[in-house]
């Protein structure tokens, strides 16, 4: 038998437990995610970039000057210009400031979509959820209906009804997107509708009100952001391709998914024009999974 | 009474590790037990105190991470732990038979009664396909399940709890097994139904003559059905013997304080108070230094009481078995403890 | 005569169930047409089978579900006419489960204050002392005001869900199954909590239990439920003496009770 060196049995009165409290385990938990860490590092990283893009962009992104388009980046021999880290676009704008502040529009319509949908989706889904019934019916109604509608081609319509703007693509996909909220949270809130806590709740005489906001949500509010993360990944994607194919944001302003289009023609000569935006989409992307998916197992396990 | 009974399980200084952050658990400490053939012993004791994972070890089912180590570890002779995983395989479910708490869980939801039945048979013995089935709807009729033909055809989740677990049981006798260990078979049923499961099981164990260990932490059951009776307290048998024994004349300040605890008629303390065990359960991790028992006496135990509070106890001594008589052993894990139950220790006895 | 504290009328409950969207529903009917009286510091026992109806009955006295038929009075007063305030002042549940009765993100201090917030009760510099005094009435360490129910035993966080049911003083305490969850030495440390508090406080139990020795130690009468239905409904002594329905003789007869020379089963030898 292996002999560890025991715990001092005499300073605790027997009646203890020594249960951390949870914001403890939480904590202990976060810094054992690795792919927590590595997902929340990379999504602060471009966060920041995103927000101090004024700041740390050597260029205006906008400004053009086709004596020195499709300079090429540091790594080439030929072409270069140290002013132009990441080389120029086919109007000789420095492709490193545009990278910048692409990444401030996916975040932008990242967040402002998911703050919509959110809102829409978890509204539905709680009162689904927490009234059942009728209610739960219309709102499986409505949910039916969104999910009947193919978000992609609804959202090419819509731009070409109201023009392409980044207005619209953010209106759209946050019209759009809420399905996978409303039924996520439905069906938790189900759940949590019939634990005893809740019920506890309404017995000392709790109004639906409070119920919901104050015992109901704390407790999906973990599921709320791990769908978040998944649906903003899958805004930021959708915009993106909404973008390539010109249904979306349009020039001059600087989105990955625009810049993808605009470097198609040059993709054999010109490979990077094509690789640097790609990668910034795909690094993002990543990021919001890898924290995604950190924040399901580092959450979930705290309610085990 | 036949005096010398074969002896089915053989299980010697049983020890569970389990690592964990916080140092080693020791969930199983040392334990000795053994079941004759034809006689229920009944391992009775609280959530935690390593009544379930003495099971598992026994059938060689722990979690991974969970190291078992043991003097002995016999079925019917045979050596449990120099088995290969294979050899483990063929023997349970054959030789040795559980029956579980859910038997939800232990039946398959997606196959039918008669696939799961007839699985065990034709894969432990030389059956025709016809033989099997014959058996199973003769066992079937057995546990009470009558006609057991229309039953073949359903599956678990058609059946009640009560069924479900005849099933079990039914399943656990089909290839007459030396030893049946069931893990709080009747817990999950209500009384009615628990008093018909029970009868069944005693009235098929006298049948098939075979041996029993029942896990459960109900007094009342344990009472009803037990031939022999081993306490657990915090992964130690503290005190073994013949089920009267146990009842009419605990030894061990557990096994007392236990009994006080149960709703009896009759039985009461004055002003009509249950008794009760003061303070908790230790937590099993590490060595434990002190008294695992300290602190938790029961003031009615006797007169000018002071409870042994020991904190450190050398780890020489830290084990003391007393036999009452032949048959009834208690055993206590300071010598602080020993003094205060009043018992003398009998020479020989570690 | 004593005062009565419930009076149930000819109570019936009835869920549809249904069978798919165009089929017409089903009705289960989980209460059938119960009438039932308990006076001021009774202990009402209600045992039954799982399935039996005692939950719903349970639900329906607590006025968390209106009755299809029939009528709850507490203290003279319809429990479904009452304000929510006015109901949680009356009458309070405690739960089998204590690991799913506590919100687990929030503090025992926190837990415990709730009614008085709900209750927009005056005097809030009081709260936190009564709170305290009432950790002290259930056998609840002072220190673990500020402490979360997953540092709790199971026994204690029992102690911490009676506190909360008691802090705004009801006069009706509806235990469902409040030990079934619990070992035998922590069940009888709250049974004997359970029967002080009743004694101090002048409470008026209804105890739910499928454990007929905890419902024969605890109660003063105890009501029999089989489908939906009390069938046998007798002073505690009597009933455990006398059985009269059927249904009480066979659950009686399945008692184990925890004394070898008094075997049910028929043995051997």
């Amino acid at each position: 038998m292996t002999i560890t060196p025991p715990l001092s049995r005499s300073q605790q009165t027997a009646e203890e437990i020594l249960e951390p409290t949870p914001m403890t385990k939480l904590r202990r938990r976060i810094f054992k995610n690795h792919s927590f860490l590595i997902g929340a590092l990379i999504l602060l990283v471009i966060i920041a970039i995103a927000v101090l893009a004024p700041l740390i962009a050597p260029h205006d992104p906008y400004d053009q000057d086709l004596a020195r388009r499709l300079m090429n980046p540091f790594w080439h021999d030929k072409k270069t210009d140290s002013l132009f880290v990441f080389g120029t676009d086919k109007v000789g704008r420095d492709y490193l400031s545009r990278l910048i502040y692409g990444a401030q529009i996916s975040l932008l319509i990242g967040f402002l979509t998911v703050l919509i949908s959110g809102i829409i989706g978890t509204a539905l889904g709680v009162i689904a959820g927490y009234f059942g019934g009728r209610v739960d019916m219309v709102v499986n109604f409505i949910i039916n209906t969104r999910l009947a509608m193919p978000v992609f081609l609804v959202a090419m319509a819509a731009v070409v009804a109201f023009g392409a703007s980044i207005h619209v693509v953010i209106m759209v996909l946050g019209l759009f997107l809420w399905d996978r909220f409303a039924v996520v949270m439905r069906s938790i809130t189900m759940q949590a509708r019939d634990l005893d806590y809740v019920t506890a709740a309404r017995a000392i005489g709790c109004s639906t009100p409070y119920i919901i906001i104050r015992e109901i949500f704390p407790n999906v509010l973990s599921s709320l952001t791990v769908v978040a993360t998944v649906e903003m990944a899958n805004a930021i994607l959708l915009e993106a391709a909404l973008s390539f194919l010109g249904f979306g944001v349009q020039a001059p302003t600087p989105s990955w998914g625009l810049m993808l289009n605009e470097g198609r023609e040059y993709m054999f000569f010109s490979p990077w024009l094509l690789a640097l935006p790609g990668t910034g989409l795909f690094l993002l992307v990543l990021a919001i999974n890898l924290f995604g998916d950190g924040l399901r197992d580092v959450t979930l396990e705290r309610e085990r | 009474m036949i005096n010398k009974k074969e002896v089915v399980l053989e299980v010697k200084n049983l020890s569970i590790d389990i690592p964990v952050s916080q140092g080693i658990l020791h969930p199983v400490d040392n334990i000795n037990l053994h079941v004759e053939r034809g006689e229920i012993l009944c391992v009775v004791g609280e959530s935690g105190c390593g009544k379930s994972l003495t099971s598992l070890a026994i059938m060689g089912l722990l979690p991974k991470n969970a190291q078992r180590t043991a003097e002995t570890l016999e079925l019917n002779k045979e050596d449990l732990q120099e088995l290969t995983e294979r050899q483990l395989a063929d023997i349970r479910g054959n030789r040795m038979a559980m029956i579980f708490q859910e038997p939800m869980t232990s039946l398959n939801p997606s196959f039918t009664i008669e696939n799961q039945l007839l699985e065990p048979l034709l894969r432990h013995k030389e059956l025709s396909k016809d033989e099997a089935r014959n058996q199973v709807i003769e066992m079937l009729e057995l546990v009470g399940i009558k006609p057991a033909e229309p039953r073949l055809r359903q599956y678990p989740h058609q059946l009640s709890g009560g069924l479900r677990q005849r099933v079990m049981i039914a399943m656990s006798l089909l290839c007459n097994p030396d030893l049946i260990i069931a893990d709080e078979p009747t817990t999950a049923l209500d009384v009615t139904i628990q008093a018909q499961i029970l009868e069944l099981m005693m009235s098929l164990q006298e049948k098939f003559n075979t041996g029993i260990l029942f896990i459960t932490h109900d007094m009342g059951v344990v009472a009803n059905i037990a031939d022999r009776v081993a306490v657990m307290y915090a992964g130690q048998i503290v005190e073994e013997g013949p089920v009267s024994e146990i009842f009419d004349n605990p030894a061990h300040p557990y096994t007392r304080g236990l009994m006080g605890c149960i709703p009896v008629p009759g039985k009461l303390g004055q002003d009509n108070t249950l008794g009760t065990i003061p303070g908790m359960v230790p937590s099993v991790v590490n060595d434990f230094q002190s008294c695992r028992f300290g602190g938790r006496w029961d003031e009615n135990y006797k007169e000018n009481f002071e409870p042994c509070r020991l904190t450190e106890v050398p780890k020489k001594r830290r084990s003391f078995k007393v036999n009452l008589n032949e048959k009834h052993l208690v055993h206590f894990c300071c010598d602080e403890c020993l003094h205060l139950s009043e018992h003398t220790l009998v020479e020989g006895s570690s | 005569m004593a005062d009565t504290m419930i009076y149930g009328y000819d109570l019936v409950k009835e869920y549809p169930i249904s069978r798919g969207m165009f089929k017409r529903k089903e009705l289960l009917r989980a209460v059938g047409g119960v009438t039932l009286q308990v006076n001021k510091g009774e202990v009402l026992g209600l045992v039954g089978e799982s399935g039996c109806g005692k939950t719903t009955l349970a639900r329906l006295i607590l006025g968390m579900i209106p009755p299809t038929a029939g009528s709850v009075e507490i203290a003279g007063q319809n429990i479904n006419k009452l304000a929510r305030l006015e109901r949680a002042k009356t009458i309070q549940p405690i739960f089998q489960d204590p690991y799913s009765s506590l919100n687990p993100s929030k503090t025992i201090g926190s837990i415990l204050t709730l009614p008085l917030r709900i209750q927009r009760d005056r005097e809030s510099h009081s709260w936190e002392k009564r709170v305290r005094q009432t950790m002290d009435l259930v056998g609840l360490a002072q220190r673990m005001y500020n402490q979360y129910p997953n540092q709790l035993s199971g026994g204690q966080r029992q102690r911490v869900a009676i506190a909360r049911a008691l802090i705004t003083r009801p006069a009706v305490v509806v235990c469902d199954e409040p030990t079934s969850a619990l070992d035998v030495s922590v069940q009888s440390q709250i049974l004997n909590l359970l029967k002080e508090l009743r004694e101090e406080l002048n409470l008026t139990y209804v105890l739910i239990s499928h454990n007929l020795a905890v419902v024969q130690h605890m109660a003063t009468r105890v009501a029999v439920m089989y489908f939906g239905h009390v069938v046998e409904e007798e002073k505690t002594n009597i009933l455990f003496e006398e059985p009269k329905h059927e249904y009480t003789k066979k659950l009686l007869g399945s008692i184990l009770v925890p004394d070898p020379n008094k075997r049910i089963f028929n043995k051997k030898e």
